[in-house]
């Protein structure tokens, strides 16, 4: 009785204390903001370190809100309303604790969090600085923290403080529980991984912002945050990998991508995170660009928060509509307002955004960047459209339409497939003009070794078609498969995505690749050693320049899973019974057997397959479903598919509904797909990534010229 | 002159890219009606309705093909048996837009106000072109100027004022 008493005390002061600093928050991110603003204005060095000060507070207070929600989340304080909505006494801890970000509240507290860290890292990143470029940067981090901290407080209407307690009167002795598509390990990942991409972002922006508060227009503000924005490029590549595989996993369709509307708003910061990773090089190398790479970053940003209204509004249908709540319109004031901001902070500085410099040649590396942020940028466009195409349509013929996959999949491939082509061709072009010896060295190979791939490709398609057609397995048209086959020749259809796919791939394979070769050869000659020493030194030496290359060939193999994916899967759906057999590509699935178990707040209930392949056991699958016990949210069952690889392929079974006995003679829809190379896309990220990390272990020189000082 | 002439002709290429781009997206469309299943067959009828129409579950945007719930279910095996009745796939497909609302047509042909949808992104692709070329053409400073930027030289200077500021402060 006495720790039951000790720790329901505890659990009050602990509430109680979070509340108050989420209150507290308020007035020190103000504090921050004006201190910094009229110190940096009026050139007192006390009033900015207050405000630096003010910025750190803002980081401890909300770290003790966190902490406060958290405890309560582990001592089951069910006198927490957020804890009762999320949260249940049966929930596992680890899921107990991803909680935090289970739904509306608790996950703008934690990105507040995340955002007061980054302001936090911001200040002590910039402890020696000698200029204000940093302290102007934490202005409009402030104020971004502001917004947070509005909507956590509960002070305005459609969310409430998530460290608020039940109604009196009311008492739980449980919780509702989490919805249970989020009680999965990628789930647990996949929205804090995109949430710090998203907020890493915020700080290239601010410093964007910083240089055209304080005048300093130049690259300063670029080296500064490059760091950051290479962090949230990598952040946001995983993050945005979690998402696909969680949907692969635990939807039961037996794919990664669908252009859901959510997973657009994750992808269209990193498309224009992508664009501004490559034109800040020109405006490094030539002084150019400067206005377009403010543009670009402000985009970038914006679409963060615009992914967050998408996503909280609930005005576009998507498989995310657990997230929805009435803050929306707030985000899009917030867009708005900060936008018009830049705007006017950009037509202060007119005049002196001006480039310096011009294009010499359009071919050349700068053209190639240039192209690369048209494809890119056209793309962010092109999917903005189509994830608005239903408020569009409703706004015209009264009508919400949907929009299709295949729609997105048919307007995206070709500039798709061009930036796949410029992804070999801007490392290998050089920079202001091109001659007829660059292009003979660098271009003729590469080339010669696409087509040859494309023709080898084409041949090998085309008789792989007339295969199936001859064991007339029954196949589901696939949407690109169907897509990349509207040429004919001869009466007989050609993949000619897939054949370009394949063409630009090697062709980029071969370009940079040659590179390497070229570079690591030289390095080996001047150092007397050996070819692989010379690749070391090669990537030491230039660790961004080469990390850009490993990153692109991870691109290379990621178009290549996505060509083999979404271009020839198989799904054959059928209702089986036990003992009975179906047929997948030359697999043969017999359900054998069942059995169900019983686990800490779900029962499971799995099917057991036996795969043989030429009448040898291949596998053993197990696909299931979980029935969960108390969750608030959504569907109390989960599809829990069966995923086998088979070399670079997956085997994958998804169940329909099962009852709550399986008999002999019970029958039970069954999925099964043949996912070709889709090992390969999770592959080709894992390169991407290293490339990443690799880029991101250069010091930049700014912070060479810091650190040597 | 050069660059007059090299922007000319990317300017071409990029309008090719376009109309090629609005052209192959639309022609795709087009042939993807020809290749239309044989209505004869309930099988592949089923498979028309299945790809064509969204469950009205809750789980958005999942075509009955894929969707995996209860209701997905119950419906299937409502078609069945709506097409084993002699009716077809259009009435069906009709029967239940009406129903369910045009939300849940996982179609979007290229004709109607859908053109627009599929035509939009190569007009997205012309203007953040433009965009982009005025940025990089228009938007730069006249010949004349000084091959360094003003900026450079002022964030040098003001970098050396504030590192001396800093050492003054820090000797007093």
């Amino acid at each position: 009785m006495f720790i039951e008493n000790l720790v329901a005390g505890i659990q009050s002061v602990a509430a109680e204390l979070g509340q108050a600093a989420i209150w507290l928050t308020l007035f020190s991110s103000l504090w921050a903001i004006g201190s910094l603003f009229i110190g940096l204005r009026t050139r007192n060095p006390n009033l900015v370190k207050s405000g630096r000060n003010a910025v750190i507070a803002t980081f401890g207070l909300i770290s003790l809100a966190t902490s406060a929600l958290i405890y309560g989340f582990v001592t089951n304080d069910f006198t927490m309303a957020y804890v009762v909505e999320v949260s249940s006494a049966a929930q596992p801890l680890f899921y107990k604790i991803t909680a935090l970000w289970g739904r509306m509240s608790g996950s703008l507290l934690f990105w507040l969090w995340l955002l007061t860290f980054a302001g936090a890292i911001v200040v002590w990143q910039n402890r020696k600085a000698t200029d204000t470029l940093g302290d102007y940067a934490l202005i409009p981090i402030a104020i971004v923290q502001l917004f947070f901290i509005i909507l956590v407080t509960g002070l305005v209407e459609g969310v409430y403080n998530p460290l608020d307690r039940v109604p009196a009167g009311k008492v739980f002795a449980d919780g509702d529980g989490m919805n249970p598509l989020l009680q999965t390990p990628s789930m647990a990942i996949h929205p804090p991984t995109l949430y710090i991409g998203w907020i890493s972002l915020t700080v290239p922006f601010a410093f964007a912002v910083g240089a055209l508060v304080s005048g300093r227009i130049g690259s300063d503000w670029i080296l500064r945050s490059r760091r950051w924005m290479l962090f949230s490029w990598i952040v946001l590549t995983v993050g945005i990998t979690l998402g696909g595989n969680w949907a692969y996993q635990e939807l039961g369709w037996g794919g990664y991508w669908a252009w859901d509307p959510v997973e657009n708003a994750s992808f269209m910061p990193w498309l224009l995170g992508t664009a501004y990773l490559h034109s800040v090089m020109i405006q490094e190398k030539r002084n150019m660009l400067k206005l377009w790479n403010i543009l670009l970053i402000t985009l970038a940003f914006q679409f963060t928060l615009l992914g967050t209204f998408i996503t909280r509004s609930g005005i576009i249908s998507s498989v995310h509509a657990f997230a929805q709540s009435d803050i929306g319109g707030y985000f899009l004031g917030f867009i708005l307002a900060s936008t018009g901001g830049v705007i006017a902070l950009v037509i202060y500085r007119w005049q002196r955004l001006k480039s310096a410099n011009r294009l010499e040649s359009l071919l050349s590396r700068e053209s190639a960047f240039v192209l690369n942020n048209w494809l890119l940028v056209g793309l962010t466009m092109i999917i903005l459209w189509g994830t608005l195409w239903p408020i569009i349509s409703e706004a015209i013929q009264g009508e919400k339409a949907s929009v299709p996959e295949e729609f997105f999949n048919k307007v995206v491939i070709i500039p798709g497939l061009l930036l796949l082509f410029l992804t070999g061709a801007g490392p290998i072009i050089s920079w202001k003009k091109i001659t007829p010896n660059n292009f003979k060295r660098m271009f003729v190979s590469p080339l010669i070794m696409g087509l040859i791939a494309g023709v080898a490709a084409w041949l090998f398609l085309a008789y792989r078609a007339h295969a199936t057609e001859v064991t007339a397995e029954v196949s589901t048209p696939n949407l690109l498969k169907r897509t990349s086959e509207f040429l004919t020749f001869n009466g007989q259809s050609i993949p000619i995505y897939s054949v370009l796919c394949v063409f630009a791939s090697v062709f980029v394979i071969a370009a940079i690749f040659s590179e390497f070769y070229r570079g690591a050869k030289l390095r080996a000659k001047r150092q007397e050693g050996s070819f692989l020493e010379g690749l070391w030194l090669l990537i030491q030496r230039n660790k961004r320049r080469y990390g850009g290359y490993i990153i692109h060939i991870g691109i290379v193999i990621v178009y290549i899973g996505i060509m083999g994916s979404k271009g020839y899967f198989l799904l054959k759906s059928e209702s089986l019974k036990l003992g009975d057999t179906m047929e997948v590509r030359g697999y043969q699935l017999t359900m054998a057997n069942s059995h169900q178990e019983e686990h800490e707040n779900y029962y499971r209930s799995e099917l057991i397959f036996i795969v043989e392949k030429d009448g040898r056991q291949v596998a053993t699958m197990r696909p299931a479903r979980h029935f969960y016990f108390r969750a608030g949210q959504g569907d109390q069952d989960t599809i829990e598919s069966a995923i086998h690889p088979i070399g670079l392929n997956n085997l994958y079974i998804a169940l329909g509904p099962l009852p709550s006995e399986i008999k002999p003679d019970t029958y039970v829809n069954v999925s099964v797909y043949h996912n070709p190379l889709i090992r390969v896309v999770w592959l080709g990220v894992a390169v991407m990534v290293l490339g990443g990390l690799i880029a991101i272990a250069q010091r930049s020189e700014h912070n060479t010229q810091t650190a040597t000082a | 002159m050069k660059i007059r002439i090299g922007t000319s002709i990317t300017s071409i290429f990029i309008l090719i890219f376009v109309f090629l781009h609005a052209f192959t997206v639309i022609a795709q469309d087009q042939i993807e009606d020809i290749v239309s299943v044989d209505s004869t067959d309930i099988k592949s009828q089923m498979y028309e309705l299945e790809t064509s129409l969204y469950c009205f579950c809750g789980c958005e945007r999942m075509t009955f093909e894929v969707c995996q719930c209860g209701t997905a279910t119950y419906v299937k095996k409502g078609f069945r048996d709506a097409l084993t009745k002699g009716e077809t796939v259009e009435d069906i497909r009709a029967a239940y837009l009406k129903k369910h609302g045009p939300r849940y047509s996982a179609l979007m042909p290229a004709k109607g106000i859908n053109l627009l949808a599929y035509l939009m992104p190569a007009v997205i692709l012309i203007v953040v072109g433009g965009v982009v070329y005025i940025v990089l053409q228009r938007f730069r400073r006249e010949e004349s100027s000084l091959t360094q930027s003003d900026e450079q030289v002022s964030d040098e200077l003001q970098q050396q004022v504030e590192a001396e500021l800093a050492k003054y402060k820090e000797q007093n």
